[in-house]
């Protein structure tokens, strides 16, 4: 048994693990990332490796606010001139059908950035071409739906083969189009294998899920989840009984 | 909402799920007329569909009700098809299912965390019919047989407009008349 009462201060990107040694095989069991004091007690070994050997998938998350703007525009700057930015545009139509082009700009107004690499790199901003009028538009005016649809969609895109945690999927999304946006989400990550996890507290949100998924049964799954003492119960959906609950207004959330 | 509806509308902790306003009132005249006591609501659903499906969403619903009952006409089309509706619905939960529906009405349970539910096929769990029938057999002999002539009668001078499967309804409804004053 090897206990490590102090980490040093260049292995904070270390993560430590409880293994289980049996004969020539090693099992990882679960990460330690409490207080390494609290297992000395365990017989095992521990085992620390990098960070990056651990997820070896491609993700992107959409937390309730969005993505940071630099975030939004790295992901941007690997989507332009390739074939994905045609079905961002593609997507963002859903909202506007006016909508023809995206590009990130310096964003001018705010010219008080303390030098000038931190203006190029935090201060660039989405902007769209309206189809009828010259001169491109900042994304934000165009309203939160449009903006968290772009969010969800550039990171998805970014997410090819792996997967794309979206945290209350309806935020800034108006109800109406909500169906809308689960149906390019269905269609898109079904086209470019990405797996699709959504929270939601948002009955029109899984109204717009469930009416999605009746139509592509094969591609979704819904899941309520409940505190249940100090667990976290699952109880699992069918798409029949998710419909039955939403036609008959009993609670699924 | 008025309070008449919303009587038909109880969502308890035991609850028995019907077809329509006329099942629901039945029920509670049925009740009031033995005395039961008021342990229950009654839930209108709308129509049979609307029972199967309320039935499957309240069943897994956050903090569901401890008991279901559920009253249904024996059609549609018969008393083996209904019985094969019910169990289709609830395919997916661990309730096991007699092939028949009991004679005193079918109770089941899982074990599980699902709420015990009863079943009462209307008119009487063994043959297919619907609640007039169940009412028929309560009424008054010889008026009830009166009324079914007067229903005869008016069908075939063809003054009627009720569906074949509506006869029982035209029946009792025309009993009700009859009762009246």
């Amino acid at each position: 048994m090897e206990i490590f009462d102090n980490f040093d201060e260049d292995l904070s990107d270390i993560e430590v693990f409880l293994i289980a040694e049996e004969g020539d095989r090693t099992r990882r069991l679960f990460r330690l990332d409490r207080d390494v004091r609290s297992i000395r007690r365990t017989s095992s070994r521990m085992l620390y490796e990098r960070q990056e050997a651990e997820f070896k998938y491609t993700w992107q998350v959409v937390s309730t606010t969005n993505m940071p703007n630099r975030k939004l525009a790295a992901l941007w700057d690997l989507t332009s001139l390739t074939d994905l930015e045609s079905e961002v545009i593609a997507a963002l139509r859903l909202i506007d059908e006016r909508v023809s082009g995206v590009a990130f700009v310096e964003d001018v107004s705010r010219g008080n950035a303390s030098n000038f690499r931190d203006r190029e790199i935090d201060n660039r901003i989405p902007l769209v071409k309206i189809k009828g009028i010259d001169e491109p538009l900042p994304l934000k005016s165009m309203g939160d739906s449009i903006t968290r649809l772009f969010h969800v969609i550039v990171a998805l895109v970014n997410a090819r083969n792996g997967l794309l945690l979206i945290d209350e999927f309806e935020n800034g999304l108006h109800w109406s189009v909500q169906p809308k946006v689960w149906n390019i989400v269905f269609q898109l990550s079904e086209r470019l294998n990405v797996q699709v996890f959504a929270t939601t507290h948002s009955r029109d949100c899984i109204e717009g899920f469930d009416s999605t998924w009746n139509k592509y049964p094969e591609l979704g799954t819904f899941f309520r989840l409940d505190a249940k003492d100090t667990f976290i119960k699952a109880t699992e959906y069918t798409s029949e009984t998710l419909t039955d609950a939403i036609d008959m207004d009993v609670e699924v959330r | 909402m008025n309070s008449m509806s919303d009587i038909c509308r109880q969502d308890t902790e035991k609850v028995l799920l019907v077809e329509g306003d006329n099942d629901c009132h039945v029920v509670m005249a049925l009740c009031a007329a033995h005395a039961v006591p008021e342990t229950f609501g009654i839930y209108q659903c709308g129509s049979d569909i609307g029972v199967l499906k309320r039935l499957n969403a309240l069943i897994v619903r956050p903090n569901p009700p401890q008991v279901i009952g559920v009253m249904l006409d024996a059609d549609n089309p018969s008393l083996a098809g209904r019985w094969n509706s019910i169990r289709g619905k609830l395919r997916h939960y661990s309730y096991t299912f007699p092939t028949t529906p009991q004679v005193n009405g079918t109770v089941v349970e899982s074990g599980l965390d699902e709420p015990k539910l009863g079943f009462w096929l209307m008119p009487n769990n063994q043959d297919s019919g619907m609640l007039e029938d169940f009412c028929a057999a309560l009424a008054e002999p010889a008026s009830l047989a009166f009324a079914q002539e007067r229903v005869e009668q008016a069908s075939r001078k063809n003054l009627t407009s009720f569906k074949a499967v509506h006869r029982s309804k035209a029946i009792i409804h025309t009993y009700s008349c009859s009762q009246l004053g």
